[in-house]
Parts: structure tokens; C-alpha cells; sequence
């Protein structure tokens, strides 16, 4: 155990490094928030510049002062800014039951002036008033903590109680149903975790990055973490950005719940500015606004499809943008960017957004570690952000000693049990798959980055693994209160009305024995071209039973996913960023069909990391075979994932084999492949034999079958 | 089918019509058909055959519907299904103790000439978000069949078609059956589609009440056809 500093706003770096030296001379282990908690009265903003947190010496909260003071007077302004301090504190800290005791607290708040040097204590004043040289002999006699207050007193300063609006669950009256499970998952989620404060604390004097597993809370960090800059520089034009426009509502919740429970105050949204990435006519976004102050044309998506293609719409209007920034006079428009699903986003956005936020760059950027699933993917920071004349990059993550992070993993999934997870990385890899995984990480050693630990053998190049979820990466709860084989189920059905039938009873049970409310599931569609159909048929099915829903994203990408009453359907892309206790992934046999394997293979991993607690994933039919195999061999090995690691020329042949074919006519692709499907039913129905087909087509047949024989690997 | 139709029949009738346009890949998406109590004073037992959770009113406030009324009812669902092109199917039945006693057959069409290629994935107002402009708006009109006994008067036909405006109410001879209505609206804005979709020219089109024009009313312009 250590003293532990976060390093979060400061007024006066010199004087937190002085202040954190006099308390390392008497606390062995605890920890120090500078800049830490914002607090509010109900009148004004209170000063926290340090918070000390120790067994030894308990809890004491730090206001600087500038100077000593010049007389009574001034003396009674700081005695009446520390007394106001105390109030707060003690009405922030009575709001936890863990914290009270009768009427009164188990800790005692201790609060402290610290003055250049030393000065007369006022004659009639609670609390410390003395010079910097004296807070160690201060600090030494104050009394310990009781014994277990540590624990309680942690989780109070970490709870965020307005991460999730806390539905009520009114209705759940058993203690084993699955409603029951979710509202004890539900108060877990409250807390974040030492990680997810660090990360939403500190704030270089630069760029940030902040990586973690879908799920791990990166969103919740990024607009904590924009609150509280907020909160500190009111006037600081300060810009979250993101690429799902769905993550709009979410992000703007959070900033705005996370701004009240601090500041006691709705942020204003002038300067705090939530935009999406790119923007539309009725709605600035990050791009659109850099173009307009450049006085470049802003292109939109029907311009941008057409010059640059669907897939490289954004990446085409940002390229061509950031070549007119770099041949203008550029004005930095922000104070400080913090991006979301950066993932998602082309390296020239960032490069704007780097000229367009002044120095000292504060660009912050959270993204899913491996949402691809494909290592090799990720932009370095020389990609991202450019080098400058000299060749250096632009932005560096090390570390500064003594100053805030730059480069912070959150190591903890908690949206994810480990089965769901395990499982997720399992059929999104191809670990199990007959003719042996479509893709795996350049570097075995990012197995152990995600929160795996070998069971057996060796994870290297060449040989055979063996790996489950380390316990630490994931929250207790999950293991307290749920099961794999009921976490994780796989159900295979003859045909589609078979698999919908079977849905919308086993939706039924969810609602009524097991008192989930329809707001609880989520039904994810992995095909978003035939989506609105597919929801036809499932919205049938479950109306049959008397089970309202709806497809969110039919009328406009801005619907809200989750509606009350009613279970919410949606495709991958739609469904992506949201998350829902119990899931159903329907038609997994799609992560089998068609020539763009990898692609199918990390939608399943999406669709079924969307789970909070429960996912049911679902197939049907003869092209189910492989998915269901698969399935079996996850459940067969208890969620542990065993599989031998690729060579790198193995790695090659497999990105090879399995890269995603950009066809030319992906509808053609798509008419052609649903054409062979039909011919197939037709021979296994007998309805046609391969001897019916003229000559040639039936030498063609054989030969294209012959060479793609010939292209499989000896695996 | 009988002269006096179920609403299980009726329902099943507008059913399997979706499902159709579904399997066939002429329809986007579309509502589950359901019965709901529709009680009136005279007829307790009087259900409507709709989508779910119908608006009381088929126009929400007065006028012509224009773009913002396809926005309301699109972002509200109030359709039956949704077209490959964006246009829309309103297909609502009232069925009481004597069989059909009213209807509300529209055909909404997209404002807008669009890519039905990104109509299949996309939201459908982001399409028209992106790419509806003046050079891309269809002037076109929803076209609704209505039945309604009560408001029946000289100016008003039991039955008539509307289009363009509220006071159009050009007679029809009876209520319409489905069949009917698909006809219009397929031959007429689908030309292609009718003659290479034989299910839609085979659904039935035997009628579904006798026939509720006045003299005067049909001596004039009107629509009619064989029962």
C-alpha cells in the first residue's frame, strides 16, 4: 500500500506538490484527490483543492491560500470559506447510509487552511489554519478511521449516484427472478471503480487516451470527466464528440445528471457543447463547425456518399477539409475536445481536431479496446495525429512523473458477464470453428491486456493455449448473483417462425415470471438491409402474445432505443453503444453466409456484448450448423476459450483467406448469393439435380469449388 | 368470402396481403394487423381491423396532409406498411355485428424520389433528411377510400375516394375490399409490379357490402366496379 495521488484540476501545481510531500511525511498509504470533489452549496461553488483519504489520519479536506491573511477581517473570509467547506462535505457525506451513524457521521471531516507560512489560528473557528511547513505535524495527530469507515467512505466518494437513472422496480417482488438479480446489478453499477475516477479526474496538460473493453465505462468517464472540466473553467468552450448519433441523448443525460450532482447546477450548454462528429443542417457537429470557420464548403452525407462512397463518406469530407486547414490561417475554436467511439473515427478528424483546440491540446479520446476485434487496425499516433517539421510526433501518451496520466486503461468490463464475454470473443475470433479462427490479435500478449489469464499451456506463436476471464476483471456481482448456463444460452430452431415463435413466449416469461420490464431486453437483428422486414415477422410473433415493440431507427437515427412498455428491436448498428439486461441476438447462422466473414464474425461479437446480464443467441436452419457447433464447444468447455496461436505467417495466410472482399456491387453480391442459396435448396430438396445443369455450368461449378479448395490453408 | 365478413377474416385477409409485400420484398416493414374494441353506441361489439394503436383521427389537424403529416406518421407508425419506395399503406377496417361498417384505405406516397437501395438500411427520414430538396420532391397526393355510414349526407358519399383536398369526395358504388384498393394502387403507381405479381392481381375482390351510392350521386362522376 502507497499514498496514491489523483491528479485532477489545481489551482497552483507547485503548492499541491508541497502539500502532497507534507502528507507523504505521515501517511503511509491512502489517497490524495487534488482538485477533488467539486462541490456545490445552494448558493455557490465550493473549494476543494485536496482531499486526503487514510486509515492513519482519516479524512481532511485542503483549501489553499494565496496569502496569509492581512488581518481579522480577511482571516474571517477564509474561516467562513472553510466553515462553508464543512457543510458541504458533511451534507455530501450524509447521504450514505454506510457513512452515518444515529444521527450523526462515523467519520469525523477534518478541514484545513494551508497558508504560505505560518499564522495565528482565529480565536473562536473549528478546523486547521497553519502555514504549508506545519501540515505534517497537523496531519500527525489526528485520529485513525474506524476500522471498516475506509471501505464505506471510498464508496461514497465514488459513488456516482447518477450514472443510471435507477428504475424503480416497483413491480419485482420475488428475490430470485431476474428482475430481482438486475436491481442488485443495478446499485453495483452506481459505484466506479478507482480506474473510472482516476480517468475522469485527471486532465493533462495535453492529449489523453482512455482505452478499455466495450463496457468497461468510457462514456460515463468521458462525461464525467467533461462535467467536471466544466464544472472548474465555466468559461472554457469545452466540445464532447462521438460518431453514433444515438450516443447524443445518452451523453447529454449524463453530462447534464452528473453537472446537478455536483454544481448543484444544469451545465450550460453554450460552452459545454455535445455535437455529434460530423453535423447536419439542422444541428452543428464537430466537422460542420470547423468548416464553417474556414469558410469551406460543409458537405453532407447524400455529397459525401456520392464523391467518396458510403463506406469512406466521412473519412472523404474530413480528408478534404483538413487540406484546406492546412493551407489556412487557422483560429482554435476549443478550450478542450473530449471524443467517444474513436474508434469509429478517421485519423484526419482528428488531426482537425488537434488545429482546432488551443494549446495545450487537451484532446481527450476514449475507444473500445478490439470492438474490431482486429489489433492491427488501430491508428498509431503518427496516423492519428501527425508528426510535426522535425518528424516527431505530434502527441506522445508517456507519462509526465508527477503530473496527471496521459494514456489510462479501464481494465474492468461490467457491462459483460465473463460468459458473455468469453463467448462474444469466442465466436468473433472463430475460436472454435471447423476450419479454424478468422481472425486473431498480432500480439498474443493482448489476451492478457483484455483481462484473460492461461489456464494451460503457452500463449505464443505456435502453441496451444488455454484462457478464461481473470476474476478482476470483472465486478463480483456477476458471479454472486448469476449463472453461465443461464447468462449464456445458444438455441437452434428448424426455421425462422420456429425461432420467432419461441422468442416471443420466452419474452413472455421474462416479463411476467421473471419480472423484467420490456425496456430490460433488447432484440438485436444482425442484417441491417433486411431489418425492417425481419422486425416485421418478430413484431408479429410477439404480438401474438400480447408483447408490444418496435424497430428503433425505422423513421430516424435521433429515436430513442429503449421506449417504455414496449421490447425494443434494432439492428447491429443501431443497437451498438446501448446496452439492455437481457439481449437476443436472432439469425446468428449470418455470421456464416457470405463472402465478408470478418465483417458477420465481429457483428455477433457486438450483438452479443450488448448483454448486461442475460443473451440468448439464436439460430435457424442448415447454415446454423457452424454457429451451433461452435456454441456447443463454448459450453462443453465452460466458457474457457482453447485454441492454438497463429504464427505471424499464419496470421497472414488468415487475413488473407478471410479479409472482407469489397465487391462491386455489394447488392449484386448480395441477389448472386441469395441465387446460389436458392439452387442449393433446390438439389436438397430434389427438386433439381447437379446433372440437370448444362455442361459448362456445371464445369464452372466445379472448377471455381476446385480452386477455392485449393486456396484453404492446411490448418 | 361471405357478404358479411368476420373481423378474424378481414384481419387475416389484410394479413396475409403484408405478409405478401413482405416475402416479396415490395414492402420496407409493416405493422402487425390487430383487432381492437371500437365500441359505438349502437354496436358495442364493434371492432376496428388496424395497425396498432391507431390515431382516433386519420388527419391530426386540418388540412391536406403534406410532408409534415408523412413525418408525423411515419415517426408515429401510423401505417401499415411501409413501401420499398417510402410511401405508406393505411389500412384500417371496422367490422360490427352485420359485417363491415366502415373503412380508411390510404395510399400515402414518399414525398420524395429516393434511393430505395438506402431506404432498405437507413432510416427512412434520414434518407429524406439527406437527399429530399426541390430537386428531388415528388408532387404526389395520398389517395384514401373511405367508408363511414354516419357522416353520410348529399355531400358526402357513404363511400368515396379523396384526394388533393378535404372536400374532395368523389363517389364509390360500395364499401371497397382489399382487393380493390390493392388494385388501384398497384396498376395504377406500379404498373410494372401488378403485371409480374400475380398475387396481388389474385386477391379477391368479390364485395364486402351492397352497394351504398345514392341516385343522384350516381348519375354523376363516380367510381365504380364489379362486385
Amino acid at each position: 500500500m502507497s499514498l496514491e495521488v489523483v491528479r485532477g484540476e489545481s489551482r497552483n501545481r507547485a503548492i499541491a506538490q508541497a502539500l502532497i510531500e507534507q502528507i507523504a511525511a505521515v501517511v503511509q498509504s491512502g489517497t490524495v484527490y487534488l482538485g477533488y470533489p467539486v462541490l456545490a452549496s445552494a448558493d455557490d461553488k465550493v473549494q476543494v483543492d485536496a482531499l486526503l483519504v487514510s486509515e492513519e489520519h482519516g479524512l481532511v479536506a485542503f483549501q489553499y491560500a494565496d496569502n496569509n491573511p492581512a488581518d481579522a477581517a480577511d482571516m474571517q473570509r477564509y474561516v467562513d470559506q472553510q466553515d462553508r467547506l464543512y457543510a458541504v462535505l458533511d451534507s455530501n457525506l450524509r447521504r450514505h447510509d454506510g457513512l452515518r451513524r444515529g444521527r450523526g457521521l462515523r467519520v469525523e471531516i477534518n478541514t484545513a487552511t494551508v497558508f504560505p507560512t505560518a499564522v495565528d489560528a482565529p480565536d473562536v473557528a473549528d478546523g486547521i489554519y497553519c502555514g504549508m511547513a506545519e501540515v505534517a505535524d497537523r496531519l500527525a495527530v489526528l485520529p485513525p478511521l474506524e476500522p471498516d469507515a475506509m471501505e464505506a467512505l471510498h464508496a461514497a466518494l465514488q459513488r456516482v449516484s447518477t450514472i443510471k437513472p435507477a428504475k424503480k422496480r416497483e413491480s419485482v417482488t420475488g428475490t430470485s427472478s431476474r428482475g430481482a438479480k438486475i436491481k442488485q446489478i443495478e446499485k453495483g453499477i452506481a459505484n466506479l471503480d478507482a480506474w473510472q475516477k482516476r480517468a475522469a479526474i485527471e486532465n493533462p496538460d495535453g492529449p489523453q487516451r482512455i482505452r478499455g473493453l466495450a463496457g468497461s465505462g468510457k462514456t460515463v468517464v468521458l462525461a464525467l470527466k467533461a462535467a467536471y472540466l466544466h464544472s472548474y473553467y465555466p468559461d472554457w468552450k469545452i466540445a464532447v464528440t462521438f460518431h453514433s448519433r444515438a450516443l447524443y441523448q445518452q451523453i447529454q443525460d449524463l453530462v447534464t445528471r452528473f453537472s446537478f450532482e455536483h454544481s448543484n447546477d444544469a451545465p450550460n450548454f453554450e460552452r459545454l457543447r455535445i455535437m455529434h462528429s460530423w453535423g447536419s443542417a439542422r444541428r452543428a457537429g464537430i466537422y460542420s463547425e470547423i468548416a464553417t470557420a474556414l469558410n469551406a464548403p460543409v458537405r453532407d452525407w447524400a455529397f459525401a456518399r456520392s464523391a467518396f462512397g458510403s463506406d469512406d463518406a466521412f473519412s472523404g469530407v474530413c480528408d478534404e477539409l483538413l487540406s484546406i486547414a492546412r493551407q489556412s490561417k487557422v483560429e482554435p475554436i476549443y478550450d478542450a475536445v473530449l471524443i467517444d467511439e474513436a474508434q469509429d473515427l478517421p485519423p484526419s478528424f482528428f488531426k482537425l481536431v488537434y488545429m482546432f483546440t488551443k494549446e495545450p491540446k487537451r484532446v481527450v479520446w476514449g475507444y473500445d479496446e478490439l470492438q474490431r476485434l482486429s489489433e492491427g487496425a488501430m491508428p498509431t499516433m503518427e496516423e492519428l495525429f501527425g508528426t510535426n517539421e522535425a518528424g516527431e510526433n505530434l502527441v506522445s501518451l508517456e507519462d509526465v512523473p508527477g503530473e496527471a496520466r496521459r494514456d489510462i486503461t479501464l481494465p474492468v468490463c461490467y457491462r459483460n458477464t465473463p460468459w458473455a464475454l468469453a463467448t462474444a470473443h469466442a465466436l468473433g475470433f472463430g475460436i472454435y470453428r471447423h476450419d479454424g479462427p478468422i481472425q486473431h490479435f498480432d500480439d498474443p500478449q493482448t489476451w492478457l491486456d483484455i483481462g484473460y489469464r492461461p489456464v494451460s499451456g503457452v500463449l505464443q506463436a505456435g502453441r496451444s493455449v488455454e484462457l478464461e476471464r481473470q476474476a478482476g476483471s470483472y465486478p463480483a456481482y456477476f458471479t454472486e448473483l448469476l449463472e453461465p448456463n443461464d447468462a449464456v444460452q445458444f438455441h437452434r430452431f428448424g426455421n425462422e417462425t420456429e425461432q420467432d415463435t419461441w422468442l416471443a413466449h420466452s419474452i413472455l416469461n421474462d416479463l411476467h415470471a421473471e419480472e423484467l420490464e420490456p425496456d430490460d431486453i433488447l432484440i438485436v437483428l444482425p442484417n441491417t438491409y433486411t431489418s425492417k422486414r425481419r422486425y416485421s415477422s418478430v413484431a408479429r410473433a410477439l404480438h401474438t402474445v400480447g408483447v408490444a415493440s418496435h424497430l428503433a431507427g425505422v423513421s430516424t437515427s435521433l429515436d430513442e432505443l429503449f421506449v417504455p412498455n414496449s421490447v425494443a428491436v434494432a439492428h447491429i448498428f443501431r443497437a451498438k453503444g446501448n446496452e439492455a439486461p437481457m439481449v437476443y441476438v436472432l439469425d446468428a447462422q449470418h455470421a456464416s453466409l457470405g463472402p465478408d466473414r470478418i465483417t458477420r464474425r465481429n457483428t455477433l461479437f457486438t450483438a452479443v456484448t450488448r448483454s448486461r446480464a442475460w443473451v440468448r443467441i439464436c439460430s435457424y436452419g442448415p447454415s446454423a450448423d457452424e454457429v451451433a457447433t461452435e456454441a456447443q464447444e463454448i459450453e462443453a468447455r465452460q466458457f474457457r476459450l482453447a485454441f492454438r496461436v497463429p504464427s505471424p505467417a499464419e496470421l497472414s495466410v488468415m487475413r488473407r483467406l478471410h479479409r472482407d472482399k469489397a465487391a462491386g456491387d455489394p447488392e449484386k453480391a448480395r441477389h448472386a448469393a441469395q441465387v446460389v442459396g436458392q439452387l442449393l435448396d433446390a438439389f436438397d430438396q430434389g427438386e433439381l439435380d447437379i446433372d440437370d445443369l448444362p455442361p459448362d455450368l456445371r464445369s464452372r461449378l466445379r472448377s471455381r469449388l476446385s480452386e477455392a479448395d485449393a486456396d484453404e490453408p492446411d490448418v | 368470402m361471405p357478404m358479411s365478413p368476420t373481423s378474424r377474416s378481414v384481419r387475416d385477409e389484410v394479413q396475409n396481403f403484408l405478409d405478401h409485400l413482405l416475402s416479396a420484398d415490395v414492402a420496407l416493414l409493416a405493422n402487425p394487423t390487430v383487432v381492437s374494441a371500437a365500441p359505438t353506441h349502437s354496436d358495442p361489439r364493434r371492432v376496428a381491423v388496424s395497425w396498432p394503436e391507431p390515431d382516433s383521427k386519420f388527419l391530426p389537424f386540418r388540412g391536406s396532409p403534406g410532408v409534415a403529416t408523412y413525418v408525423h406518421w411515419l415517426s408515429t407508425s401510423q401505417y401499415s406498411a411501409i413501401l420499398f419506395d417510402g410511401s405508406l399503406l393505411q389500412l384500417t377496417y371496422l367490422v360490427g355485428s352485420e359485417g363491415i361498417c366502415g373503412h380508411r384505405l390510404a395510399y400515402v406516397p414518399c414525398p420524395f424520389e429516393l434511393d430505395v437501395d438506402l431506404l432498405r438500411s437507413e432510416p427512412v427520414l434520414d434518407v429524406c433528411d439527406a437527399f429530399g430538396s426541390v430537386h428531388t420532391v415528388a408532387l404526389r397526393s395520398a389517395v384514401h377510400f373511405d367508408y363511414d355510414e354516419a357522416r353520410s349526407a348529399p355531400d358526402h358519399p357513404t363511400v368515396h375516394m379523396s384526394l388533393n383536398a378535404d372536400s374532395c369526395r368523389v363517389p364509390c358504388v360500395a364499401p371497397m375490399r382489399l382487393g380493390h384498393f390493392v388494385e388501384w394502387v398497384f396498376k395504377h403507381f406500379y404498373a410494372t409490379l401488378w403485371q409480374s405479381d400475380r398475387y396481388l392481381r389474385s386477391l379477391a375482390r368479390s364485395g364486402w357490402g351492397g352497394p351504398t351510392i345514392s341516385e343522384p350521386q350516381a348519375q354523376g362522376l363516380h367510381l365504380s366496379w364489379a362486385r
